[in-house]
């Protein structure tokens, strides 16, 4: 499988966040546990409207969670 | 795995075994078996119903045992991501299925019944014979079955894949 070209830091940010779960971060963007995994693991690049939900609970920007591998 | 992997699972099990038994059943019957036959008919009903309150009875089982909400009640965008790209393998089976029960209607034409003699089973029909409107249909409910099964192969695959 090729992984998507999108990179992320989710994982750090989760940690950094009280260690926040997979589950808790799903609730709160409104998504799926799995689908946060697959984000996570780079396997799935999510929509824009996705990646800015998840940006703004972090408090941050897109591009300070999300990256693109040149 | 995830509840709707496993939900997957399940359809594809049930797929597989209804439209396995009513074909193991229809194609050994033997080539002058009357296909508009009440029992027939009612082994067609039977097997629809079963496909349908089979999968549904059983997706709520596996929901249930997960504890009703998560994953298995919510879809997002990648379960809806998942299920265009399922629906859309599913749509390609179907439409070649389709194209193939053409030409082989077209391949093989005559008057329908004019050459049974050279059939033992409803099998030899479909592959030899010229064909009745009750045997396009078989050919039509198989291409049905294999859309189905390729839509949710491709779901457990999507979903075993990550997307």
């Amino acid at each position: 499988m090729v992984p998507t070209e999108v990179t992320n830091s989710i994982r750090r940010l989760r940690f950094e966040m009280g260690e926040m779960t997979q589950q808790q971060l799903a609730d709160a963007v409104g998504a799926t546990r799995q689908t946060i995994i697959a984000i996570e693991s780079g396997k799935y690049a999510p929509s824009l409207e996705l990646a800015f939900r998840i940006a703004r609970h972090f408090g941050r920007g897109v591009e300070d969670v999300f990256g693109f591998r040149d | 795995m995830s509840n709707r992997e496993r939900i997957s699972w399940v359809a594809l099990m049930v797929n597989l075994t209804a439209g396995g038994s009513y074909f193991a059943n229809i194609l050994l019957l033997p080539a002058s078996a009357d296909l508009f036959d009440s029992r027939v008919a009612h082994m067609s009903v039977w097997v629809v119903f079963l496909v349908i309150i089979a999968s549904e009875v059983l997706s709520r089982i596996v929901q249930k045992r997960a504890g009703g909400g998560g994953d298995a009640a919510d879809i997002d965008e990648r379960d809806t991501a998942i299920q265009l790209r399922a629906h859309r393998n599913a749509h390609y089976v179907l439409g070649g299925a389709l194209v193939a029960v053409i030409i082989r209607i077209v391949l093989i034409k005559g008057e329908p019944d004019s050459t049974l003699h050279n059939a033992e089973s409803v099998l030899d029909v479909l592959m030899k014979e010229p064909l009745a409107v009750m045997h396009v249909v078989q050919l039509l409910v198989a291409a049905l079955c294999l859309s189905a099964v390729a839509f949710n192969l491709s779901r457990i695959f999507f979903y075993r894949r990550g997307y």
